[in-house]
């Protein structure tokens, strides 16, 4: 048992909880919701006498008011009376009950230790919301493997829109494994290269999805979309969350609103690569296609003479630093690198790839399209946004 | 002045035609050979420091690209102008080498197309 919560920490939570039901209703919904449930609950929990649900809104935004001769009743009572109000209020609002319900709630008292550690261990609210949606997923008829195997076949496609098939399995296992921690059973998906279809990656799960509490497959299903949709380089998250749509299908996308899985309103922060990001690509890209014909100690040696010779007419080069040794190397930027003009950039990117180019002849074609491949579809697009066209700079370098 | 050159090559007969050409047809360079890297920077840690480089590219244990890179580490040796003297002949070897070597030399060679090109890094560099 944690420390005594008083008559003010259950004000604050049952004020927290009629904000969170309004946001999702109305206020007045909110008030005659929990006005009803309490009055149907204080036969049980006779204490609940205490606390008067007033129809108007007092002064930040709180309408419950609670007496100080709550905080004497058995706290274990004040736990399972609280219990009953929230669980009351998760099926009453059915499908607006969505899983931020639970966790907004929860995060709403993150600043008070007692109460946070009290709604998270006294007050099963994870439970109640797996209990709730479990009961909505039987009604669903919900299929957990299908649905996540074709959303991750879906986000491939989409993916696939700005990546090469290999970099976008790659993004993809980039995000299974930063939604680990949180997610292990994402272990048990593969996606496994089929050899016979060209191209197409098949999804493989090894462990049976069906068994994951749908609160936490949905979650997880919606920190996949999210998490892949900032890893790829669209300009608005609407192109993402409509190709994705598209991607899905009707079945699928249905079977995601049904979860609460936000698909029709993703607000994905547009994770631009840095200038610093693209300028690394471009510096390590063409360290390695010059080290493969000659050897990376002397690739590193000509981008620091490139870098010098380039930096007279493009301040910017200024701001790397090359470090080098025999096995290895490493880059610099000043702090400030990525505030630097973009057509400033641009132009400087393209000076390095000119001067490195300079001297392959008729061979200046293939260093272009190595140099693309080497740099990635998503960062080709970057230096393509910015104004730099690739096919010019081949007709330039003769 | 004699001008002083270093040629690095792993091929003696190179190197042999390299030093006797060079010093008995023109009479005007002074020539140090190394069969490897390593010779090379034996000769230049002891302060041979040449006015010139003349460097072959396939070599056996350092290839000529290391040595060129590990040359650029030491502040007076990546002062020396480096002409690569190579059988690689591909259009990225030749590329790559003439951006930053001073000349980039095919072989064969003919010594009064050699003599002629060192003197024209040379005279450059001033």
């Amino acid at each position: 048992m944690h420390d005594q919560i008083d008559h003010t920490a259950v004000k604050a939570i049952l004020n927290t909880l009629r904000r969170k039901i309004a946001r999702r209703t109305s206020d007045d919904e909110a008030v005659s919701m929990l006005s009803r449930f309490i009055e149907e609950l204080t036969p049980q929990y006779e204490f609940l006498k205490y606390v008067n649900v007033n129809k108007k809104i007092y002064s930040e935004g709180e309408s419950i008011w609670v007496a100080p001769e709550l905080s004497d009743v058995n706290q274990n009572d004040v736990f399972s009376a609280l219990h009953q109000l929230v669980k009351k209020s998760v099926f009453e609002m059915k499908e607006k009950a969505d899983f931020f319900f639970i966790r907004e709630f929860q995060d709403a008292f993150e600043d008070m230790d007692v109460v946070h550690k009290s709604m998270t261990d006294d007050i099963p609210l994870d439970e109640m919301q797996h209990e709730y949606l479990i009961n909505r997923a039987h009604t669903l008829s919900l299929e957990k493997n299908q649905l996540i195997i074709n959303v991750i076949h879906s986000l491939l496609s989409v993916a696939n829109t700005n990546l090469s098939e290999g970099e976008s399995v790659q993004v993809m296992e980039q995000t299974f494994l930063e939604l680990l921690p949180k997610y292990p059973f994402f272990h048990s998906v593969n996606i496994v290269k089929n050899p016979e279809s060209k191209g197409y990656y098949t999804v493989e799960l090894s462990d049976n999805f069906q068994k994951i509490p749908t609160f936490q497959f949905a979650d997880a299903l919606y920190n996949l979309i999210y998490q892949v949709g900032t890893h790829l380089d669209f300009n608005q998250s609407t192109q993402f969350q409509s190709r994705l749509l598209q991607k899905l299908g009707k079945r699928n996308a249905e079977l995601l609103r049904k979860l609460n899985v936000p698909i029709d309103n993703i607000s994905i922060a547009k994770s631009k690569s840095s200038q610093q990001d693209i300028m690394h690509r471009l510096i390590d890209s063409l360290i390695e296609l010059i080290g493969e014909r000659t050897s990376e100690y002397f690739a590193v040696a000509v981008m620091i003479k490139m870098i010098d010779n380039v930096k007279k007419s493009h301040d910017l080069l200024t701001k790397i630093q090359i470090s080098k040794n025999k096995d290895n190397y490493s880059l610099q930027f000043d702090n400030d690198f990525n505030s630097a003009d973009e057509n400033d950039f641009q132009k400087t990117a393209k000076s390095l790839i000119q001067a490195v180019g300079a001297h392959l002849g008729k061979k200046r074609g293939d260093f272009i399209e190595e140099l693309k491949k080497k740099l990635g579809k998503k960062y080709v697009s970057s230096f393509e946004r910015m104004g730099l066209n690739f096919h010019i700079l081949e007709m330039k370098l003769n | 002045m004699k001008k002083k050159i270093l040629v690095i090559d792993d091929n003696p007969m190179i190197l042999f035609s390299v030093k006797e050409g060079l010093e008995e047809k023109f009479d005007s360079y002074n020539v140090d050979s190394a069969n490897g890297g390593e010779e090379c920077f034996d000769l230049l840690n002891n302060g041979e420091i040449p006015d010139l480089i003349l460097l072959d590219i396939m070599m056996p244990e350092i290839s000529g690209w290391d040595v060129y890179a590990r040359l650029q580490e030491n502040e007076e040796w990546k002062k020396i102008p480096v002409v690569f003297l190579t059988a690689k002949t591909d259009d990225y070897s030749k590329g790559f080498g003439k951006l930053v070597s001073e000349d980039y030399i095919e072989k064969p060679f003919d010594l009064d197309e050699l003599s002629r090109r060192i003197d024209e890094v040379l005279d450059k560099k001033g």
